[in-house]
């Protein structure tokens, strides 16, 4: 039993790092994004930092959870853009950015517009917000 | 696309308790890692029934009328209710119960004893992955199945 119990807990620890791994990336050379973007949009201040979010009309964690953690960090920490996304409809962006499932969240930093960070799966207030001022340092 | 807004769907009409998934993914963990603990085959057939029976029935799941009449009446987990379709997650519970089936069967019925356990820890590592960090790789199979279309039924699916 114990040793079960040990290929048990190697296999739900190592699953786990692996998936936070595999989650949470940090995208390999430039990817300019936001000069995409804004043939369609010219909403967004490229002096702030943007948030893109990519949802889908059946997601459920999108309107459970990413939505109001989104709503929540605008609340607290205004100074982004958030560009939201149905990720069906945006397949070359989903592409370019290896967006794997939704919610998705790419952060794109300010002046260069360079996507710094993909979250694939919900990325909770905390993580957004620490990847936001990693950028802005 | 919007900036700036989340307005990003329609109106729901199905409302999902976000608190029984949670509570269906603990008891799943639980129950198949004693079934792996302590070599109980017949736990393994009888976690795949339920989850089976809840994927295809869902008011008759076992998990979630002891979150409902148990749980959430004493008050234990806290209900989180949200206008949402449940259709992506009982695809995932379904696939996974499907995948526990395959187990017991290799467990009971073949000389598979590895593969048959292995299966069942996939099961539970992937469970405790969407209870953990909340990614649900069902869902992602069928959001990737979605997107070839091939679970398209008149409007677009996750």
């Amino acid at each position: 039993m114990f040793e079960r119990l040990l290929i048990l807990l190697v296999v739900l620890a190592g699953t786990f790092f692996l998936f936070r791994r595999f989650l949470i990336s940090k995208p390999q050379g430039v990817i300019n994004i936001l000069s995409d973007i804004s043939i369609r949009q010219n909403a967004i201040n490229y002096n702030l930092p943007t948030i893109l979010y990519f949802w889908t009309e059946q997601c459920v964690q999108c309107f459970s959870m990413q939505n109001p953690a989104l709503s929540k960090l605008k609340q607290t920490y205004s100074d982004f853009n958030l560009v939201s996304f149905n990720a069906l409809n945006e397949e070359s962006i989903v592409k370019k950015l290896n967006i794997k499932t939704v919610p998705a969240t790419a952060i794109i930093s300010s002046g260069e517009n360079e996507v710094k960070f993909v979250n694939n799966g919900f990325a909770g207030e905390d993580l957004l917000l620490s990847q936001l001022k990693e950028i802005s340092v | 696309m919007s900036v700036n807004n989340l307005d990003n769907g329609k109106s729901r009409e199905e409302k999902l308790d976000r608190s029984s998934l949670k509570f269906n993914q603990g008891a799943i963990v639980v129950l198949v890692s004693l079934a792996f603990l302590f070599d109980l085959n017949w736990l393994v057939s009888l976690v795949s029934i339920v989850m089976l029976t809840g994927t295809f029935f869902p008011k008759a799941g076992l998990f979630k009328l002891t979150y409902f009449y148990i749980v959430k009446l004493l008050g234990i987990i806290k209900p989180q209710i949200v206008n949402e379709s449940n259709t992506p997650h009982l695809f995932a519970q379904g696939l996974g119960g499907v995948v526990l089936v395959i187990s017991f069967l290799l467990l009971n019925f073949t000389d598979q004893y590895f593969i048959g356990w292995l299966l069942s820890i996939i099961v539970v590592a992937l469970a405790f992955i969407n209870l953990t960090i909340n990614f649900c790789v069902g869902c992602f199979i069928y959001y990737q199945l979605s997107k070839l279309r091939i679970l398209y039924s008149g409007k677009q699916h996750v």
